[in-house]
């Protein structure tokens, strides 16, 4: 195991090393720095050009210059780390350190939702394969496959944010557009919903109505400028939520697990306005740690005293049922904020920002609110993470769902199947699990692929991420910055496989790391 | 039964009085709640640095943020006049002789830097330690043009005009408000090289390590040493302020934690917060007075720059309202039906007087060049030189600017000179003389035939189905320029031409390398200054930006004039339409067109009025107001 890790550790670094020559090199010949004197017609050019030259090493050639770099970079082993400057004489290590933070809270939610809702949706299309179902989701995923991000962000600017902000000065939906959203919806939700032609019109009816019902109590009530979900809305998800980690777990058959799943749920409700009390204005992050502390401990004791027998089972519903619930009464708190933050004098009753990272007219008093500051940061980021959600969303559909058809076509779920054991059993314990071990590779190299930034994204919506820093580099002949970008990069992608190769044999036993 | 009823009037006037309240809540528009004092101006690039006249941080986004924040002698406005700000002061020569030129710059009494130190001529000698080369080499902070050392002040100024003429120190009159500084000859476009003033008592101070604003005894005092240190040339103490002045504007943040001193403005904002790459906020400086009286009516007490590069997205978030000013200086047709069609902002477009595209053709060897140029054009043969007529007059210049300039500017047309602004007076009564009307005569089937006409002379073969000329044309591999490559190559053909496209991905790579891989160039300059001498350098024969080989004696000693003597502007016209005769009559290459510009703005915001040259938008903050 030793002689394995040195060996890799010892490739990683031979890797890095040729990578970055090379890149260096490619970078210093295809550019010239000394082009952005092309349309000057300043007096002392002759000045300017060579005093570039000389700031830039201009006339050493480049694969001598890239020792003079590498330099800075062994200098860590003896604590003299040094990435250089930029071109704007910025330590490049200052630009690097400012740009990752923003890049991975860029990134990160759209990263776990695309996971999350990529991985179930293309796991139930593969339970569900051939039906209405799953034609929808092939249909939508390779849809979303091939949309440009720069063209998904300009709708999306246009329709949620210059539309939506148009919008809330009369946030009155028009008959008209309830009907037509309505139908839109009940026909979405039918297709998802498998069944023969009858299931079919009943759903889309059902859910067409239902979300009429919805849409003129919102519009009615003028929600949309005084948002919030209220105990009842609170109540409803709770519920929704109950049912998801019942069927998951115990199936709804388990009379035990309904009463632990709903038992929660009903908790929530009744844990509501008791939890207000600590999400008061001067609340802080630990408050909410406290609020899921209180929560899960709230579920898992309702799971613990339902029965005394197969109590993990019922104490993991009681958790998951609490833990996913917590939420709704959390964004119940940003939401009721809404109308606040919205007409303040930073925000100028526009409050869905086209581009940016923050508000910079916030007070410090706005700024000390942990749930302004959260909206602030929530509204800034909701564009981004759609955009980046879609595109990436469907990658993981395709993926998950390949994973588990092969999975559900082994021998051992014919076993698991033929020993009498539920659908359900075979499904959740025999067939996700194992479909789930391929995607640990491409869910460590996704991580890694977070330090990079996504250079579109972050240009379209003006955040100084990696990848702008990265094309501002590569723009602005800064050789310097752009090596930093590139080892941190490379140095995470060459980890991240490693890693991805010692989880793989953790995860699977079949797999067992060599000696 | 009269008391509930009573109740329930009331009650029920109560609630229309709510939805009355609450409807005409909704109608408040974004520009009148509040942020109404808030101006959010673009920045297409980062800003990099708060001094901009490091070599570095001299760039157009770090001086938006200087022109806030700095008033000096002069500003350019809409019109592109210098303005003189008498407010700062004033300036004038006192001795005008053939070696010995003075002038006098006198502060304007009263004024403050941000934290109350009194703003005098001390404040204007950092402009000598960083632009003279001679100060640097004798104080001991080192050559400025060593090929391996960087010097004391790591300035972008050295080697200029200011550095090559500046004849010893300067001196400070005993009330120490004006300042004399004396040059070896007299200087055409003096006005332009002003000093301009810097809060040298912070630098003193920043280089002793001081962490915050101190009292103004010690300002002064700090003031006091500057000059001190500056005439006695201490080495020590000037590189350590170098190296404050150097990289200690450099910043990537600006927050509660930053060093007052490095904000410290003369302008009409401070510098507030700052973060690398995503935006900057500025508030109103309380101790302003260097410039022309802000508004009090609705006035403007925060800007905002926001560092947006993608345009699609600029574009989107000006209607939005998230930026208040949006401004491109390479506007498509697109970009103008989008924005004029926006219900909440004003559009203007310009003929920008800071840049211009143009042709150039190559003529014989530049200096330097490694290979020899024996293209259809070389030489100063008069087969080259009708060669070259034939192919400027086959040029489609109105077909260029009709297609691809007209949809961002309807009332544009072909830009006739190299040398003055377009549509001043100059420019009309130059162009009329200058024989480059025979390039706009008739229509351009006209032109065309008459350059084939030429080009049969040469090559009895030539028609205009069969094009025997063989050339190159270089530019920019970007949109508008294969677009205008296109059109030209079409119509070219037509009279004998037959040009290769070479769209080069590093067009000035390509130019200055001085290789003879091309016959015709296209490419823009731009100006940040309007001077006597600008574009001197491009036709000089020695010029930086001359590698085509053109030389002319005669055009050499207009232009050195033009650079060296102090003229008229009656004799600054004659002199440009002499070198524009010169020019046409060689035919070296034609102007296309001066580049557009547009500008759109919040509606509700008044003053807005863009410059062609110089802080573009930022110039006249001062008017600004809702």
């Amino acid at each position: 195991m030793f002689a394995y890790i040195s060996r890799r550790l010892g490739m990683m670094f031979v890797i890095v090393f040729g990578a970055s020559f090379m890149a260096y090199n490619l970078q210093a010949y295809s550019s010239n720095p000394l082009s952005i004197f092309g349309e000057s017609t300043e007096l002392n050019k002759d000045f300017l050009i060579a005093k570039m030259i000389r700031d830039l090493q201009l006339d050493v050639p480049p694969p001598l210059r890239y020792f003079s770099w590498l330099r800075g970079i062994i200098g860590g082993l003896w604590g003299d780390f040094n990435l250089g400057l930029s071109r704007s004489d910025i330590p490049v290590s200052e630009i690097i350190g400012q740009a990752i933070p923003v890049t991975i809270r860029l990134v990160i939610t759209a990263t776990f939702l695309a996971i999350i809702l990529g991985v179930s949706v293309g796991m139930i299309t593969a339970i569900r394969q051939y039906s209405r179902f799953d034609y929808v989701m092939t249909f939508i995923s390779f849809l979303l496959f091939s949309l440009p991000i720069f063209w998904v962000a300009v709708l999306l600017k246009e329709f949620m944010a210059i539309q939506f902000n148009d919008f809330l000065v009369d946030p009155v939906i028009h008959p008209v557009g309830i009907v037509i959203t309505a139908l839109l919806f009940g026909f979405v939700i039918a297709g998802f919903v498998g069944g023969k032609k009858s299931g079919f019109f009943s759903v889309f009816g059902g859910a067409a109505i239902f979300a009429g019902i919805v849409l003129s109590y919102l519009s009615a009530s003028r929600w949309f400028i005084e948002p919030s979900l209220g105990i009842f809305g609170v109540t409803f998800l709770a519920l929704c939520n109950a049912v998801l980690v019942i069927q998951l777990i115990s199936g709804v058959e388990n009379r035990k697990g309904i009463y632990a799943g709903f038992g929660t749920a009903i908790a929530m409700a009744a844990l509501y306005y008791p939890l207000q009390l600590l999400m008061s204005a001067s609340a802080s992050f630990l408050n909410v740690i406290a609020i899921f502390a209180i929560t899960i401990a709230a579920g898992c004791g309702i799971g613990f005293i339902v029965s005394p027998i197969d109590r993990r089972t019922y104490i993991r519903i009681g958790l998951f049922t609490a833990l996913l619930s917590t939420f709704p009464i959390i964004v119940d708190r940003f939401l009721r904020e809404f109308s606040e933050y919205m007409n303040s004098d930073a925000v100028g009753r526009r409050p869905i920002p086209t581009l940016g990272q923050a508000n910079d007219l916030l007070t410090p008093e706005q700024l000390n609110n942990y749930w302004i500051h959260g909206l602030d940061t929530a509204v800034h980021l909701v564009l981004p993470t759609i955009a980046l959600t879609l595109i990436s969303f469907a990658g993981y559909v395709r993926f998950a769902r390949g994973s588990l058809l092969e999975v559900l076509n082994m021998d051992y779920i014919r076993t698991a199947r033929a020993k009498g054991l539920t659908e359900r059993t075979v499904i959740v314990r025999h067939g996700m699990r194992n479909a789930m071990l391929p995607l640990t590779t491409i869910l460590v190299n996704d991580f890694a692929g977070l330090f990079g930034g996504a250079i579109i994204t972050e240009g379209v919506f003006a955040w100084r991420g990696m990848g702008q820093v990265f094309n501002n580099a590569i723009r602005n002949y800064d050789l310097n910055l752009f090596m930093g970008v590139f080892i941190i990069s490379a140095f995470l992608t060459v980890m991240a496989n490693f890693v991805a190769d010692l989880l793989y044999g953790v995860v699977d036993p079949r797999i067992r790391i060599r000696k | 039964m009269k008391a509930k009823l009573a109740l329930r009037a009331m009650a029920a006037s109560a609630t229309a009085a709510l939805v009355v309240a609450s409807l005409s809540a909704g109608v408040i528009t974004p520009a009148q709640a509040a942020t109404q004092s808030t101006v959010t101006l673009l920045s297409t690039g980062d800003i990099t640095s708060l001094n901009t006249s490091t070599a570095d941080g001299n760039t157009s986004y770090n001086s938006t943020v200087g022109s806030l924040t700095g008033m000096g002698f002069s500003y350019y406005n809409s019109d592109a006049e210098l303005v003189m700000n008498t407010k700062f002061g004033s300036m004038a020569v006192i001795k005008k002789a053939k070696n010995d030129f003075q002038i006098k710059y006198t502060v304007a009494k009263g004024q403050q830097w941000s934290d109350g130190t009194p703003i005098n001529a001390i404040d204007l000698l950092l402009t000598h330690v960083v632009c003279s080369d001679k100060y640097s080499i004798d104080a001991g902070l080192g050559d400025p043009k060593d090929k391996k050392v960087v010097p004391g002040f790591d300035s972008g100024c050295y080697g200029g005009t200011y550095g090559d003429h500046v004849v010893g120190m300067p001196s400070i009159s005993s009330d120490k408000m004006s300042l004399t500084v004396k040059f070896d000859k007299p200087l055409p476009d003096w006005e332009l090289l002003a000093p301009g003033p810097s809060p040298v008592h912070s630098i003193v101070l920043m280089s002793e390590g001081k962490k915050g604003l101190q009292s103004s005894s010690v300002n002064q005092e700090a003031q006091a040493n500057f000059l001190r240190v500056f005439r006695a040339k201490s080495t020590d103490r000037l590189k350590a302020m170098g190296t404050v002045w150097s990289t200690g504007y450099d910043v990537t943040k600006v927050d509660s934690s930053t060093n007052p001193l490095l904000l410290i403005s003369n302008g009409g904002f401070i510098v507030d917060k700052f973060t690398y790459g995503s935006s900057m906020t500025l508030v109103r400086n309380a101790k302003y007075s260097s410039g022309p009286a802000m508004k009090t009516v609705n006035p403007i007490n925060t800007v905002v720059i926001k560092i947006i590069t993608d345009n699609t997205a600029a574009v989107q978030a000006l209607r939005n309202g998230d930026i208040d000013v949006y401004y491109s200086t390479l506007p498509t047709a697109n970009d103008r039906l989008t924005l004029e069609a926006m219900p909440n902002v004003k559009t203007i477009t310009k003929i920008g007087a800071g840049a211009y595209s143009h042709l150039d053709l190559r003529v014989s060897n530049a200096a330097g060049e490694k290979d020899t140029y024996t293209g259809p054009f070389a030489g100063t043969s008069q087969k080259a030189k009708d060669l070259r007529k034939a192919f400027l007059l086959a040029t489609p210049r109105q077909q260029v600017v009709d297609t691809l300039i007209k949809p961002v500017k309807s009332d544009a047309a072909p830009l006739d000179t190299q040398f003055s602004f377009y549509g001043t007076a100059e420019y009309k009564a130059n162009t009329a003389a200058s024989g480059v009307a025979e390039y706009s005569e008739g229509t351009q089937a006209q032109r065309t035939a008459k350059a084939l006409a030429i080009v049969q002379k040469y090559y009895s073969t030539a028609s205009d189905t069969n094009a025997p000329v063989k050339l190159t044309f270089a530019h920019a591999n970007t949109t508008l320029r294969n677009a205008i490559s296109k059109l030209i190559i079409a119509e070219v053909k037509k009279a004998g031409f037959d040009v290769t496209d070479y769209a080069s991905a590093d067009l000035f790579g390509l130019r200055d390398n001085r290789n003879s891989k091309y016959d015709v160039i296209m490419y823009g300059y731009g100006l940040n200054a309007i001077s006597q001498s600008n574009s001197t350098g491009n036709y000089r024969s020695d010029g930086s930006n001359n590698v085509f080989g053109w030389a002319d004696d005669k055009l050499d000693v207009i232009l050195k004039s033009l650079e060296g003597d102090i003229l008229t502007a009656k004799e600054i016209t004659a002199k440009r339409l002499a070198a524009d005769k010169i020019i046409i009559d060689n035919a070296w290459g034609l102007p296309l067109y001066a580049n557009p510009t547009i500008a759109s703005f919040n509606k509700e915001l008044k003053g807005i009025d863009p410059a062609p040259i110089g802080s573009v938008i930022t110039w006249n903050f001062f008017d600004w107001s809702y």
